[in-house]
């Protein structure tokens, strides 16, 4: 593959979402931080990642808003979804609409891995 | 009643009332004798028989001797031959007495003869039987007397008995009356209808029987003091038809011996008399027992206006304490509405709490979470040398670091379960895994804090078990923990095992094995309580966990279809047994 995947992670806590970027950006990834729901969505309007880490809990507008704002999008029907939260219950019922679930916390190997799975590296 | 002869014949009172009655009983005889009478005995009216059997039957059989003495005047006046003397007192002695003798020991005879039953016995054993003792006896003394020579005994018999019954039916029943109630002539509200009554009736006893005005041919109007007495037989008690009956009886003998009336008739003195006789017996009788059935009639009917007056009486108070309980009752049931209001809301707040509880719960594992992702990856950067080389040390304090987090979670992670366990939705999510992977880096995973804490944790997990097994490796996973991390807690030297296999065609285990402290036994039905501890005091020795961690190990398995039991020995260690089913139920 000549370019980077594309990641954008939608995560409210800075020094969390940080990591999360750091250890993606090691892992060769074109990673893009936002840390509100707005911008988010603004975002993927005109951007199409190949994969979102998504927050459920977000300033503006909440991960799930942004999941039905975008459902059905056809531009992103070729982008994978992972869910990062810490929401057990909310995070379980989106088990079937997104391509992954990941609780809080979530482990360095298990980031870089779900990442290498869903891109099909 | 019966009296002893002993103080009777001693008491001076006693002998008065003899004297007064043998006086009494000769000047009743003597009256008799004014009825003109030419039949086989001199009188064909014998009021001293009468009046003798009222004495006795009023004051008792010890009178008798009143009756003897008055009969014993009666016939020295009369001249009688000793045998007829003595037979005449013998006769009418014993007919009073035996009268008075049968109809006293009648239990329940009341003079006032207001029943019907009064009047039968009293014409039974007064009227018919007491008379024909007398006749029997009086033919008897005739008989042996030089008096009876020439007699027609038969006549004699019939004739003393029909007077006699004639006299006791009249005079006795006026007399047993009248003295049971002297005030006879006062009948309350109806008194002066009462005198109305008899002025009208003797008037017409007058007219009828001694002097009708205008016709002097006795025309037999015997029949005209029917409706009058029944007027008064109707209306009034016996005592006043009796009280009638014995006037009206002397004005139409007056009348009769005067040759007047309807009965003076051209047909020989004696039969005028023994016509009168039958009207008047006839006549007196009927209207004492109509008058005895409508005194019945009305004391019935006083009786049921009674028991009528009581009923409703009953009713009412009834009633009365019916509404009153009924306004307990209501009070009662405004009470209890407002006891169900207050449990109600006192529900609500409980519920409202547990609400709260779970929420604020949820919140502390929720929000934990986070900084806790922090500390870990920071860890995992460090180990992977993200931030430089480190050292053994420095490596040895990010494998403290992970574990300690771990062990945090775990914390977090039994927290949420225990708010969920209050919350009925709580159901597992099920995912079809490896059950044998999960196990395995759970293993790792704890395989840290273990050796943190200077332990050895050994893991032997079955082959066997199904490469695609559904579960919820949440709960599974938390069920493991707990239990190794109990296990650790309480074994502080030795190691802890994990053995997890097939146990037969329908369920597997998670076996946890230490060495540890042990659970007494009276503790051990206990230990999967929520919030209960072995050692719950402030100074336990092992001072770690809330008492979580076994009692959501035990819900778990619960709503997995699943069981827990323990073995354990005090100082030797425990063995904690996880049962799950193989074939969980995706639905459930």
């Amino acid at each position: 593959m000549s370019e980077k995947p594309t990641i954008l992670i939608v995560e409210d806590d800075e020094t969390l979402g940080n990591l999360f970027r750091q250890i993606l950006k090691v892992q060769e990834y074109e990673v893009t931080l936002i840390q509100d729901g707005l911008n988010a969505l603004a975002y993927l309007k005109r951007e199409v990642p190949d994969l979102i880490l998504l927050d459920l809990h977000l300033p503006r507008l909440s991960g799930m808003d942004i999941l039905a704002e975008l459902k059905g999008d056809a531009r992103l029907a070729q982008t994978k979804i992972a869910v990062i939260t810490a929401d057990i219950v909310h995070g379980s019922e989106l088990e079937s609409q997104v391509d992954r679930v990941l609780i809080k916390p979530i482990r360095y190997q298990q980031l870089a891995e779900v990442c290498e799975q869903l891109l099909g590296r | 009643m019966p009296q002893s002869n002993q103080s009777n014949y001693m008491s001076l009172h006693f002998w008065g009332k003899v004297g007064l009655l043998a006086i009494s009983y000769f000047i009743f005889a003597r009256l008799g004798f004014f009825v003109e009478f030419s039949g086989e005995i001199p009188t064909i009216v014998w009021p001293a028989t009468a009046l003798a059997l009222a004495v006795l039957i009023l004051f008792g059989l010890d009178l008798w001797l009143g009756v003897a003495l008055g009969a014993l005047a009666v016939a020295i006046s009369n001249q009688h031959s000793v045998p007829l003397l003595i037979g005449a007192v013998i006769t009418h002695t014993t007919e009073a007495y035996v009268g008075a003798w049968l109809i006293r020991r009648l239990p329940s005879f009341d003079v006032k003869l207001e029943r019907l039953d009064d009047v039968r016995q009293f014409v039974i054993y007064g009227v018919s039987i007491s008379p024909l003792i007398g006749a029997c006896l009086g033919v008897a003394s005739f008989a042996i007397s030089p008096e009876g020579a020439g007699k027609n005994f038969a006549d004699l018999w019939w004739q003393w008995w029909a007077s006699h019954a004639m006299s006791v039916l009249i005079i006795t029943s006026a007399l047993l009356t009248w003295y049971s109630n002297p005030r006879g002539l006062s009948a309350g509200r109806r008194t002066v209808e009462l005198l109305l009554v008899y002025a009208v009736l003797f008037s017409v006893g007058l007219l009828i029987f001694i002097r009708l005005p205008f016709y002097s041919n006795n025309l037999p109007l015997g029949h005209a003091i029917f409706p009058f007495l029944l007027w008064l037989a109707l209306r009034f008690r016996p005592q006043q038809v009796t009280g009638a009956s014995l006037v009206l009886s002397i004005i139409a003998m007056v009348g009769t011996t005067q040759t007047t009336g309807p009965f003076s008739r051209d047909i020989g003195n004696n039969t005028n008399i023994f016509l009168l006789m039958t009207f008047v017996v006839s006549v007196m009788l009927m209207a004492l027992i109509i008058s005895t059935i409508m005194t019945e009639r009305r004391q019935t009917r006083v009786l049921l206006q009674q028991s009528h007056d009581d009923l409703e009486l009953r009713v009412a108070e009834r009633t009365a304490e019916l509404s009153e309980s009924n306004v307990l009752l209501e009070a009662e049931i405004k009470e209890r509405k407002q006891a169900e209001v207050e449990l109600a809301q006192a529900r609500d707040q409980a519920l409202e709490a547990l609400q709260l509880k779970e929420q604020i719960l949820a919140n502390v594992s929720h929000d934990a979470r986070t900084p806790l992702n922090i500390v870990m990856l920071y860890a995992d950067m460090l180990q992977v040398g993200e931030f430089g080389e480190l050292g053994k040390k420095q490596y040895e304090a990010t494998e403290k670091i992970l574990s300690s987090s771990t062990e945090l979670l775990n914390f977090f992670n039994n927290l949420l379960g225990e708010a969920q366990m209050q919350s009925e939705s709580t159901q597992p999510r099920l995912v079809e895994i490896d059950v044998k992977a999960l196990l395995k880096e759970r293993c790792e995973a704890m395989r840290l804090l273990a050796e943190r804490r200077g332990l050895a944790l050994n893991w032997e997990i079955d082959p066997k078990l199904p490469n695609a097994m559904a579960i919820d490796p949440e709960w599974v996973g938390q069920i493991f923990n707990n239990l190794v991390d109990n296990a650790l807690k309480f074994t502080s030297e030795g190691s802890v095992s994990v053995k997890s296999f097939v146990k037969n065609d329908r369920e597997w285990v998670i076996e946890v094995t230490d060495t540890g402290v042990g659970i007494p036994k009276e503790a051990q039905d206990r230990i999967f309580d929520t919030f209960w501890q072995v050692d719950g005091s402030a100074t336990r020795t092992i001072n770690r966990g809330i008492g979580l961690g076994l009692s959501i190990v035990k819900q778990r398995l619960t709503l997995l279809g699943g069981a827990i039991s323990v073995q354990s020995e005090l100082g030797k260690g425990s063995i904690f047994t996880a049962t799950l089913p193989l074939q969980l139920d995706v639905a459930g």
